[in-house]
C-alpha cells in the first residue's frame, strides 16, 4: 500500500464512522476507526531513509521505518483514547479522520507545498471541531494561532530551497518562517496558549486530536525539516525554536505544579513538547531526534489515561501513568528526558540550567498528580465500577509504559526501527 | 510596453483593503474575487499572462464552492451549527470594532511586506527581487485578519488571502514545480470559501416545527 492509501483508509475510516456508527447505534465501535488506519500504516512499503520536502512532484510520498513506527503509535493512542472515554460523537470521529490522514501526508509527503498543506488542514480540522464544541476566547484561539502557525508554513515554502543560500536573508526569513510554524502547530507560541486553553475546555476524546494525532507529527517534521536548510538557516531555527522551548518548558512546569487535578496533565504534556522542541534547537540531531521520540511515545501511552476528566472509578492506572511521568528510572520518560538532556546540556551552561527547572518541576508535578489520583480513588469510590474493556485498556496502556521503560533500546527498535 | 509596477502594487493593496475589511456572509468569495484580481497584473508581469489562470481558477472555484457548500448543506437535516458570523467573545457591532483593528493591521503590514519584497530574493531556479510587495502585502493583510479574527468566518478569509497570497508567491518563484505548487497552494481558496458556505448553510437552516 502506497502512503497515499493509509491517509484515504484514516479519511475514509472517519468519515464512514462519523455516518454510519451512530446512524446504527454503534458508536461503542469508534475504535475501529484507528485500528483500520493502524493496519492500513502497517502495511505501507517503507523505504529506507528519511522523507525530506526536496522533491519536485506534489505527487511524490515516501514513509521511513521511523514515521511507521510514530503514525502507528499515533493510532494505538486513538485506539485506547476511543475505549477509554464515553462513545465518541460521529464529529470527533471524522475530526480525527481528517486529522489522522493530514499526519500521513504530511509526514510522507516530499513537496514541500504538500507537506504544509497537511499540517495546515489538521491544524483547520483540529481549530474548527473545538470551536464548534466549546465555542469561546480559548477555542477561537486555536483557529487563530494554529491555523495562523500554518498559514506561515505555507508562505515558507515559497522561499525554499535554500539550502544552496549561504548567505542574505533569504535563508533567515526561510528558516525563521520554519521555526514560527512549527513552533506554533507544537503549542509553543505563544508560551503554549491555544493548545492548552482547548484541552483544557474539552475533556478526553474532544481535546485529543492534538496531542495524539497532530503535536507528534509536528514534533517529527520540526526535527527533520533542519536538514533542508543551510547553515545560517539551521542557526536561525535553532535559536528561535530553542527559545520558545525552553521559555514554554518552563512556564508549563511551573505552572503543572500549581494547576488544579483536571489540568495538570495537560500543562505536563505542553512542557515536555517544548523540552523536545528546544532540544531540537540544540544542533545534536540525533538526540533530539531520540529523546523527542521516546517522549512523545510515552505521552501516547499515558495520554489515553491522564486526558480523562478526574474521578474515574478506578485510579490505580492513573496514579501508575503520573509516576510513570514523573522522569525518574526506570519510568520511560527518564530516558527521553535524559537524552534531551544530553543534547541541550552541550549548548551552554544556561540552556543546561533552563533544562534542569522544568525537568524538576515536572518531577514535583508528577508526585502531585500521583497524590491527587490517591485522594480522588476515595472520592470515586461512590462511582460505578469501570467497564472490563476501559480498565483492560488503561492497564495496557501502562504495561507498555512500563516495558518502554524497563526495555528502552529494545523498545525503541521494536516501535521506530533500528537506527 | 511594459505595465507599470507602481500600477501593478497599487492593484495589489487595493484589493488587500478590500478583502481585510470585507464582512458579512460573502466575505470570503469578495476576498477572493478582490485579490485574485489585485494580483493578476502583477504575477502576468513576473510569469506571463497565463501564471494569472492559476489565480482565475481559484477565484472561480472559490465562488462556486462557497455557493455550493451552502447549497448542499440547506438540503441536509437540521442540526445545531456553528454560525461563522458570531463572534466568539465580544460584541460584534461597535465603534473601533475589529474593522479597525484589521485596518491598523493592514498600515502596519505595509512597511514589513516592503521590507520582504526589498531585500528577500526569491526564486527556486534565477532569483528575483523587488516585485513581491503587492504578494507580501495580501498575505501579511491575510496573516493579520487571521490573527485578530473573531469570528471563523474572519479565519475563512484570513486563510483564502494567505493562500491565494503564497500561490503567487510560487508563481514568482518559478522551477520546475511552479503550477503545480502554485495550483495545490490555492486550492485553499476554494477549500475556506467552502467550508464558510457549509457553516452558513447548516446554520442557516432552522430546525422543522414540531407537530401541535
Amino acid at each position: 500500500m502506497s502512503p497515499l492509501g493509509a491517509a484515504a483508509v484514516w479519511a475514509g475510516a472517519g468519515i464512514a464512522g462519523a455516518v454510519f456508527l451512530p446512524a446504527l447505534r454503534l458508536r461503542r465501535l469508534a475504535a475501529l476507526v484507528p485500528l483500520l488506519a493502524f493496519v492500513a500504516v502497517l502495511l505501507v512499503s517503507v523505504l529506507p531513509g528519511v522523507t525530506l520536502p526536496t522533491d519536485t512532484s506534489p505527487g511524490a510520498f515516501h514513509m521511513d521505518r521511523t514515521t511507521q513506527g510514530l503514525l502507528m503509535a499515533s493510532a494505538v493512542s486513538v485506539v485506547l483514547m476511543l475505549i477509554l472515554s464515553p462513545p465518541a460523537a460521529g464529529a470527533e470521529v471524522r475530526t480525527l479522520g481528517i486529522a489522522g490522514a493530514a499526519a500521513v501526508v504530511a509526514l510522507t509527503s516530499a513537496h514541500p507545498v504538500v507537506m504544509t498543506l497537511a499540517l495546515l488542514t489538521a491544524a483547520a480540522a483540529v481549530a474548527l471541531r473545538w470551536i464548534a464544541r466549546a465555542p469561546g476566547h480559548t477555542t477561537l484561539a486555536a483557529g487563530r494561532v494554529a491555523i495562523a502557525g500554518g498559514a506561515i508554513l505555507v508562505a515558507a515554502t515559497a522561499f525554499l530551497p535554500v539550502a544552496d543560500v549561504l548567505a542574505g536573508p533569504r535563508p533567515v526569513v526561510a528558516s525563521a518562517l520554519l521555526a514560527g510554524g512549527l513552533a506554533t502547530l507544537l503549542g509553543l507560541l505563544p508560551v503554549g496558549g491555544w493548545a492548552l486553553g482547548g484541552m483544557l475546555r474539552l475533556r478526553g476524546v474532544e481535546a485529543a486530536v492534538w496531542p495524539l494525532v497532530v503535536a507528534p507529527a509536528a514534533l517529527l517534521v520540526a526535527q527533520r525539516i533542519q536538514l533542508i536548510l543551510p547553515p545560517l538557516g539551521v542557526a536561525t531555527f535553532g535559536h528561535v525554536i530553542l527559545t520558545m522551548g525552553l521559555l514554554t518548558a518552563v512556564w508549563h512546569g511551573f505552572q503543572a505544579t500549581r494547576a488544579a487535578p483536571g489540568g495538570r496533565y495537560a500543562r505536563v504534556l505542553v512542557a515536555d513538547l517544548g523540552l523536545a522542541a528546544a532540544a531540537i534547537g540544540s544542533g545534536h540531531t540525533g538526540l533530539a531526534q531520540a529523546g523527542g521520540l521516546f517522549l512523545i511515545t510515552c505521552h501516547l501511552l499515558m495520554a489515553p489515561v491522564l486526558l480523562q476528566p478526574p474521578g474515574q472509578p478506578d485510579q490505580r492506572p492513573r496514579r501508575l501513568a503520573w509516576l510513570l511521568l514523573s522522569g525518574v528510572p526506570p519510568a520511560p520518560s527518564f530516558w527521553g528526558r535524559f537524552l534531551l538532556l544530553e543534547g541541550l546540556s552541550q549548548v551552554s551552561a544556561t540552556v543546561l540550567t533552563f533544562t534542569l527547572v522544568p525537568m524538576g518541576l515536572l518531577f514535583v508535578a508528577s508526585v502531585l498528580g500521583a497524590r491527587g489520583a490517591a485522594a480522588g480513588r476515595v472520592q470515586a469510590s461512590d462511582a460505578p465500577p469501570a467497564r472490563p474493556a476501559r480498565l483492560a485498556a488503561a492497564w495496557a496502556a501502562v504495561a507498555g509504559a512500563v516495558a518502554m521503560g524497563l526495555f528502552s533500546t529494545t523498545a525503541a527498535a521494536f516501535i521506530f526501527g533500528p537506527t | 510596453m511594459g505595465i507599470a509596477e507602481p500600477l501593478t502594487s497599487t492593484a495589489g493593496v487595493l484589493a488587500a483593503v478590500i478583502a481585510v475589511l470585507v464582512d458579512g456572509r460573502n466575505a470570503v468569495t469578495i476576498a477572493v474575487l478582490a485579490v485574485a484580481a489585485g494580483l493578476a497584473p502583477t504575477v502576468a508581469v513576473v510569469a506571463g499572462a497565463p501564471a494569472a489562470l492559476v489565480l482565475a481558477g481559484a477565484a472561480l472555484a472559490g465562488v462556486v464552492a462557497g455557493h455550493s457548500g451552502r447549497a448542499l448543506a440547506r438540503r441536509l437535516p437540521w442540526v445545531a451549527g456553528l454560525d461563522p458570523l458570531i463572534p466568539a467573545f465580544s460584541a460584534s457591532r461597535r465603534l473601533f470594532g475589529p474593522r479597525s483593528v484589521r485596518a491598523w493591521g493592514a498600515a502596519l503590514s505595509v512597511p514589513a511586506a516592503s521590507w520582504v519584497s526589498f531585500n528577500v530574493p526569491i526564486g527556486a531556479v534565477t532569483t528575483v527581487k523587488g516585485v513581491l510587495f503587492p504578494v507580501a502585502y495580501v498575505w501579511a493583510c491575510g496573516a493579520v485578519r487571521l490573527v485578530v479574527a473573531r469570528t471563523v468566518e474572519d479565519i475563512a478569509v484570513g486563510v483564502a488571502m494567505t493562500g491565494m497570497g503564497a500561490a503567487a508567491a510560487w508563481i514568482a518563484r518559478g522551477g520546475p514545480d511552479v503550477y503545480s505548487g502554485a495550483a495545490v497552494v490555492a486550492v485553499l481558496a476554494p477549500a475556506a470559501a467552502l467550508t464558510a458556505g457549509w457553516l452558513w448553510g447548516r446554520h442557516g437552516r432552522r430546525p422543522a416545527p414540531e407537530p401541535q
